[in-house]
């Protein structure tokens, strides 16, 4: 060990002693373990009820769709049936926005679920205030515990005149600022090292032992580590150049409300004013009035059904005219699939225009990050979750592909099958089961990474920003302010 | 020369606290610097510190300007202010040995440093207390315990005596003597003219941040020095 490094461990040492004896780390520490297990075990048992009823409802669904006994297959595409979304353990951590989606849908002929949609875009502009929950904790109230810890690393000492004692031993300054730094994140992973042990094996208890979930959560471990660095620079900048203790503080808990009061609230708004999204009521006559008149209004849906109609047929070689006199059904399934394809078309164009505004929104919120960590990595954490509104789009998009499958199938085999019987014609078991498989895999941490560019790029320029404004202000540290 | 001071000079906005300060303190050499409140004294070593950055002039040490390096500086010296401030919930022993380490003293061994402790004339069972819980004088005693742990060349010694009583501050002085026997250079502030001619080589009278008389300790008497440092108070 060089002198060097000795002199940091003695300093992170006595820093640490004095934590420790003047009982701030045990009260705090203590405040804030309790309530990251009490959050993890009301996020664990939400996750395990909601697994249960998921798995439960799936299963009911499964088993109606087959058990829907003899029916013609327009019928049973209209009564449809239910999809769900995989349950990851890691929502038991941080809930995000599915809380407010909901993680299934509803599937049938002629309509898409556009509540879901806009429910997206609220509950991500929703606080999450007030809401327990372990990335609530982290977000929060660790780096209030850090501010608290902190605040004092340097100013208290200037106060007290120990600075001048201790600067008068010839020590490096930067060597002192290392040590604070030691000594706090030491704090921080003593209050949080056990926690997040507890963490982890309760999301191994809850099956998120496989290989994705681990990648995800180390990820996770990595951002907020890099979220609680950012507040310790901050406050140890604070703690050096504040008149005092006390400014230190109030400056401290100031910045804190800014980044987790007031930016998420203003990037919330400046969100819903940059990219507005219709209501849902506006959306509604969009939709009914494009599926009248298209999506410029001008067509007319008789029209277009034939026109695709025909087209349909075109494609697939079937020109004469005869043949559908012949078999009338086959006509009729043929309009059955033009029909949906017509609805498709208008739908997917406002779905799409809709998604397409959450998202940027999405990424108006996440450009705020530069301005406030706490939206930077909030964004992360729902991400690594899988709870964010990214997740939500990836998997209605599935959603939706799997539909326009199973409609088409039933379609078809309308159309195949009936023959003379017309609409009178019912389908058995055997072509429920042709259905094709919902088999929704949750994307790989990539896809969070991805999704989330900004807030990483936004974190990366905070803990730079935070490490140099900490070296920088104990480099400069004076003994008297 | 251990510390020179050349025609230093600090003002603090439009107050001059120092005017062209001249002095210089050798190995074994104690230099007492009395002077009135706000005379310049705190401020000057302050500045050998590298605390505070002079307006014009050098404040050097073993030849070597402070402002250029305060860190390379404060590595030669000692200092104990008026008030030692010590962390509240570490023993006596725990901040010597802090201090100590952060001087980059080697042996930091309990043994050793209890020995300090004990020359420094701390009561054994005060040892293992926290310091929150010592006398002034006590603490004064751990800060005498870091400049001899420390085997400093030069003390800056603020006012080091003030508020101790008699015996402590006989002590302190003794120990002053023995390491300035030992050749370590001395620059005090102090308002005891007795304890300057006792502890002193050397005594200059500061008045408005200058000096305005110097005095050999040994070649004057107790009541000419105060007669001097009078006259020189009442203009
Ligand atoms: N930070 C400062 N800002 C402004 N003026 C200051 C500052 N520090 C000292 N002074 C002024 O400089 C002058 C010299 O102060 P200094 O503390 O050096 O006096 P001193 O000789 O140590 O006095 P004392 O015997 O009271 O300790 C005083 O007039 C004081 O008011
Ligand atoms: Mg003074």
């Amino acid at each position: 060990m060089t002198e060097r490094t000795s002199i940091v461990m003695t300093v992170a040492r006595k820093e640490l002693r004095e934590l420790i004896r003047d009982g701030r780390l045990r009260v705090l520490g203590a405040l804030v373990v309790v309530l990251t297990l009490a959050a993890l075990a009301f996020g664990a048992a939400q996750t395990e009820r909601a697994h249960h009823a998921r798995a439960h409802a799936a299963e009911r669904a499964d088993a109606q769709w087959r058990d829907q006994g003899e029916k013609n297959p327009h019928v049973a595409a209209h009564y449809g049936t239910h999809v769900f979304a995989p349950t990851s353990a890691a929502t038991a951590i941080d809930p995000g926005v599915s809380a407010h989606l909901g993680r299934s849908l509803r599937i049938e002929a002629h309509q898409r679920n556009l509540a879901g949609h806009t429910a997206a875009a609220d509950g991500s502009s929703v606080q999450r205030m007030g809401q327990l929950s372990v990335a609530a904790v982290f977000l929060q109230l660790v780096p209030l515990l850090i501010i608290a810890l902190g605040y004092g690393l340097w100013s208290r000492e200037r106060e007290r005149r120990t600075l001048a004692q201790a600067l008068s031993t010839g020590v490096d300054q930067r060597a002192l600022g290392r040590g604070k730094a030691l000594a706090l994140a030491a704090a921080i992973a003593g209050v949080l090292g056990p926690a997040a042990l507890v963490i982890v094996g309760v999301l191994w208890a809850l099956g998120g032992g496989d290989g994705g979930t681990l990648i995800r959560v180390g990820l996770l471990l990595a951002g907020y580590t890099i979220y609680f660095a950012i507040f310790g620079g901050l406050t140890l900048h604070a703690s050096a150049t504040a008149r005092s203790s006390r400014a230190a503080l109030v400056t401290l808990v100031g910045v804190w409300g800014l980044f987790t009061l007031v930016l998420p609230r203003a990037a919330g708004e400046l969100a819903g004013w940059m990219s507005p999204l219709p209501s849902r009521a506006e959306l509604a006559r969009d939709v009914a009035h494009s599926l009248e008149r298209g999506i410029d209004g001008e067509r007319a849906r008789e029209a277009e059904v034939e026109r695709i109609t025909r087209e349909l047929m075109a494609e697939e070689g079937i020109a004469d005219a005869g043949m559908l006199m012949a078999d009338e059904m086959f006509a009729v399934g043929y309009e059955l699939r033009a029909e949906a394809r017509w609805e498709d078309m208008i739908f997917d164009h406002h779905i799409r225009r809709l998604d397409d505004r959450i998202a940027a929104q999405q990424r108006w919120i996440a450009w705020v990050g530069l301005a406030s960590p706490y939206v930077a990595m909030r964004n992360l954490s729902a991400g690594l979750c899988g709870t964010d509104v990214a997740h939500h789009r990836h998997f209605t998009e599935y959603a939706e592909r799997w539909r326009k499958a199973l409609i088409e199938q039933l379609n078809s085999a309308f159309a195949e099958r009936a023959g003379a019987q017309g609409w009178a014609y019912e389908a058995g078991p055997e072509l429920w089961d042709e259905a094709p498989p919902f088999a929704y895999a949750t994307p790989g941490a990539g896809f969070a990474l991805e999704a989330h560019r900004i807030s990483l790029l936004a974190l990366g320029l905070w803990l730079m920003a935070a490490l140099s404004l900490a070296r920088v202000s104990a480099r400069r540290i004076r003994v008297t302010a | 020369m251990v510390l020179e001071a050349r025609g230093l000079v600090k003002h603090y906005g439009p107050h001059v606290a120092l005017r062209g300060l001249d002095l210089a303190v050798d190995a074994g050499e104690v230099f007492c610097l009395l002077g009135a409140n706000g005379a310049g004294k705190t401020t000057t070593i302050q500045l050998f510190l590298g605390f505070i950055q002079p307006t014009a002039g050098s404040a050097l040490i073993k030849g070597a300007e402070v402002r250029a390096d305060p860190i390379a500086a404060r590595r030669h010296l000692a200092y104990i202010p008026e008030n030692v401030m010590l962390y509240p919930t570490l023993s006596g022993l725990e901040n010597l040995e802090y201090f100590t380490t952060l001087a980059g003293v080697h042996d930091t061994s309990a043994e050793r440093l209890r020995g300090i402790l004990d020359r420094a004339g701390l009561p054994a069972d005060a040892v293992e207390r926290p310091v929150g819980t010592y006398s002034k004088g006590m603490r004064q005693k751990v800060g005498i315990a870091m400049a001899i742990a420390r085997r400093a060349e030069l003390l800056l010694l603020d006012e080091p005596t003030s508020g101790l009583d008699p015996k402590a501050s006989n002590e302190f002085s003794q120990l002053v003597s023995s390491l300035r026997e030992d050749g370590v250079a001395v620059l005090m502030a102090t308002h005891d003219l007795f304890r300057s001619r006792e502890v002193g080589t050397h005594i200059g009278i500061m008045k408005r941040g200058a000096l305005v008389a110097r005095l050999d300790a040994s070649a004057v008497s107790h009541t000419d020095l105060e007669r001097i440092y009078l006259e020189h108070m009442h203009d």
